[in-house]
């Protein structure tokens, strides 16, 4: 989804600075920081990529869990970058071809009765690519003959609807996984491995199938080394925020507090509890949206205290937006770290409840299930909370006011061209 | 091309508090009063009084459904909307609590959850679900004005799925359950910003000292004017945009709010009123008397208001169709323009002046 951010922005920086890096150091390293996660999501994306490859090569169920694994582990690092999305510009503008969600799944693959035939909103609701080589709506005709990556990148967004996601993870998710037909229930999609095998076909089409699943992957894996290049030395997105002086410091905070207030604890969560509709959940597919939502909670603090483990295991630490916010009040910055520690523990607790009880979150948001809905809006309130946190940091830094827009305006400026 | 929202983007205001700059007392202790007492209480207490009407008139509608009692519904309903709109803007304080709002209204509702809910519902017919201490707690998506629209009104006209059905039918008592918890929250909202323990009022006149909920006075002036901000950004994006699409065959007429009861441009004249009211109640006279040289920013929000509502009232079909009509979006794209205008100075140089800082928005996220 493209969005811009509107920043009102003034930083007074008259006073003294004691004992903090500089700006331009903080910068940097907010830069390197990104780099080396997208570096990371692209190393798990290839790794992805090699599961597919034995999965299509060998579709065994033992290859499909292998898959399977390996897009929970390329979740890992990429959640956490999701902290550069909003307020860096190039990242927002970007990251609906990887991580587009809420779908319609009926766009891309065969789904069960419950989910309908037609929707208002979406006349491709149920165009099942990978049945039909042509796909026909109203006077739009795209040939899908062969899918290839131009092809599928053609259909992401059809018609102009939003849930029309033909490629990024969850595309990818749902074909790894199937529709989740368990409701607020216990258990996760349930695709078999023969759906890829063209020998011993179920469902149909399983050379489509296959086709489909190599080309989002691969599709993936391109984008994501686009973005990290843009991190690497003299990057877009690199020279944007490390040359943009004070305004870099608003793009850092921006990143932070959107996702944890409209995004994460918003659009996310609060939305799916509110109309405890499984659908509304993240993973939808794989019941991994625990996860997804820890390491956004994670990828904040990485970003404030200039902090992140890598894949591998490597630490990397630098200057960050904490020590400048410690120059000026200590007990913002205190408050702060404090505020995003609660964060991941409640969404630590949604992990455990998955990970450790099997109670996943689908079933958390379920109606009646007041335990679990505590349990997720504790966790929406610590997001809250610390968004009024990041508020304060702003006004630590005299960086006043931020102001940020998320709107389809922006999104689709040619929308109110006459 | 024109497209407002571009310019404001790319509007980055630099400005510097220095102390000389703050403003000498604090206006804001005897603003959060009048604020309340007059702008936010009369309202609740206005929708404390339609909504109890309108669980009256439900169960009066349900004891016998007949054509005649179903006109006198959505005019009740109508009245209910009206009041809502004149408070919408107001997003946080005991409104917030228990996902009040939201339960008083699920909008825009892109996914189309409303549909699915609703039908299944309708089908499963479990009464149940709908007892005092069950309703609440379900899907609200199901709970508010919008499902209750949905029930009344169809789009088409001629539409009464009530017409012939018996007595204590299912949707019926799903229509009376809707309109009691309508009722029921309204009364807990007012009561609670003016007599809880302590009530909500007494929380905000005490911000000076900082409390759990304020850590000054200015906090809460500044919650209010994201609130002002954020209800001109509701309007432009997701009430008029979102429904707008590149032409008349790109329209979708159906992402209007409250289309099928064809007041959608009642609800943006009725959020331009609250709005302005606001305006002139809280940050008007602040602004004047933080500078002199602020009056013409002053005076320019003031027309701006009155052009805006002046665009509004100057269309004359419903929203639904006038999307649909080269002059009708015409009109319709006038009102986007004046309204992006408004949201504008609201958004940046009000709350510069002010030295208030509007904070995150509500509204982002996909």
């Amino acid at each position: 989804m493209k969005r811009a951010i509107v920043l009102i922005a003034g930083l007074c920086l008259g006073g003294q600075v004691l004992a903090a890096p500089t700006q331009q150091t903080v910068l940097e390293h907010y830069a390197d920081l990104a780099q080396a996660m997208y570096q990371d999501s692209l190393t798990t994306a290839k790794a992805l990529q090699e599961a597919v490859g034995k999965l299509i090569e060998q579709p065994t169920e033992k290859n499909l869990g292998a898959a399977r694994t390996a897009w929970k582990a390329a979740r890992v690092p990429y959640q956490q970058t999701e902290a550069y999305r909003f307020g860096n510009a190039i990242v927002d503008n970007w990251e609906g071809k990887v991580n587009a969600w809420p779908l319609d799944e009926g766009l891309i693959d065969y789904v069960g009765t419950s989910y309908g035939s037609e929707s208002d909103e979406n006349p491709f609701y149920s165009a099942n690519i990978i049945a039909n080589k042509m796909v026909m709506v109203g006077g739009e005709h795209i040939d899908a003959g062969k899918i290839t990556m131009d092809v599928l990148a053609s259909l992401q967004e059809a018609g102009g609807v939003e849930a029309n996601v033909a490629i990024g993870y969850h595309a990818i998710e749902f074909l790894l996984w199937g529709q989740d037909l368990h409701g607020t229930g216990s258990g996760a999609g349930e695709r078999p491995a023969t759906d890829f095998d063209t020998r011993n076909c179920t469902h149909g089409n399983c050379d489509r199938r296959a086709a489909y699943l190599k080309a989002a992957t691969d599709l993936l894996v391109d984008d994501l080394g686009w973005m990290t290049r843009q991190w690497g030395k003299g990057g877009e997105a690199r020279t944007t925020v490390a040359g943009g002086g004070d305004r870099g410091l608003v793009t850092i905070l921006t990143g932070m507090g959107s996702l944890s207030y409209g995004e994460l604890a918003g659009e996310r969560m609060k939305l799916g509890l509110m109309l405890h509709d499984p659908e509304e959940e993240h993973d939808c597919f794989s019941d991994n949206t625990h996860f997804s939502h820890y390491y956004d909670a994670m990828g904040i603090r990485n970003v404030y205290t200039g902090s992140y483990v890598r894949v591998d295991g490597t630490k990397l630490t630098g200057p960050s937006i904490a020590d400048l916010v410690a120059a000026k009040n200590a007990d913002a910055d205190k408050a702060l770290r404090k505020g995003l520690d609660a964060t991941l523990a409640k969404m630590q607790v949604l992990v455990d409840s998955a990970e450790k009880k099997g109670v996943h979150y689908d079933q958390l948001i379920g109606e009646g299930n007041k335990e679990g809905n505590a349990m997720v809006m504790a966790a929406i309130d610590s997001l809250l909370n610390q968004t009024k946190l990041i508020e304060k940091a702003v006004t630590s830094l005299d960086v006043s006011p931020i102001e940020f827009e998320g709107s389809d305006s922006l999104d689709n400026p040619d929308s109110i061209s006459k | 091309m024109t497209n407002p929202c571009k310019l404001l983007s790319i509007f980055v205001a630099l400005w510097c508090l220095s102390p000389v700059a703050v403003l000498a007392a604090s206006p804001w202790p005897t603003v959060n009063r009048a604020v309340v007492n007059e702008h936010i209480v009369p309202r609740y207490q206005h929708l404390v009084e339609v909504t109890a009407e309108l669980e009256k008139h439900s169960r009066k509608f349900c004891a016998a459904p007949d054509e005649n009692g179903l006109a006198d519904l959505r005019a009740e309903f109508q009245r209910t909307m009206d009041a809502w709109m004149a408070i919408q803007h107001v997003r946080f304080g005991p409104v917030e609590l228990y996902l009040r709002y939201n339960r008083f209204q699920l909008w825009p509702d892109k996914h189309n959850t409303a549909e699915r809910q609703l039908s299944k519902t309708l089908t499963e017919q479990d009464v149940s679900q709908l007892a005092d201490d069950k309703f609440p707690y379900a899907s609200v998506a199901l709970q508010g004005l919008s499902a209750y629209e949905r029930l009344l009104f169809d789009g088409d006209a001629n539409f009464n799925r009530f017409l012939g059905m018996e007595q204590d039918s299912y949707p019926c008592r799903l229509l009376e359950a809707i309109a009691h918890n309508l009722s029921r929250m309204s009364a807990d909202v007012h009561h609670e910003w003016i007599a809880g323990t302590p009530s909500y009022l007494d929380i905000v006149l005490d911000a000076g000292h900082g409390n759990s909920y304020f850590q000054s006075s200015d906090e809460f002036s500044a919650r209010l004017l994201n609130n002002l901000y954020t209800s001109l950004q509701f309007i432009v994006d997701q009430k008029l945009l979102y429904p707008l699409g590149a032409s008349p065959a790109e329209a979708n007429p159906r992402r209007a709010e409250s289309w099928r009861s064809r007041r959608s441009l009642r609800n943006i004249a009725l959020n331009l009123e609250a709005a302005e009211s606001l305006y002139l109640t809280a940050y008007s006279a602040p602004l004047k008397a933080a500078d002199k040289r602020n009056e013409g920013l002053d005076r320019e929000i003031k027309v701006t208001f009155s052009r805006a509502l002046d665009a509004v009232r100057d269309i004359k079909l419903p929203l639904y169709d006038a999307l649909q009509t080269g002059p009708g979006r015409q009109s319709v794209e006038h009102l986007l323009a004046v309204t992006s205008d408004l949201k504008s100075l609201l958004g940046g140089p009000l709350p510069a002046a002010l030295g208030l800082s509007l904070g995150f928005n509500s509204l982002d996220g996909d």
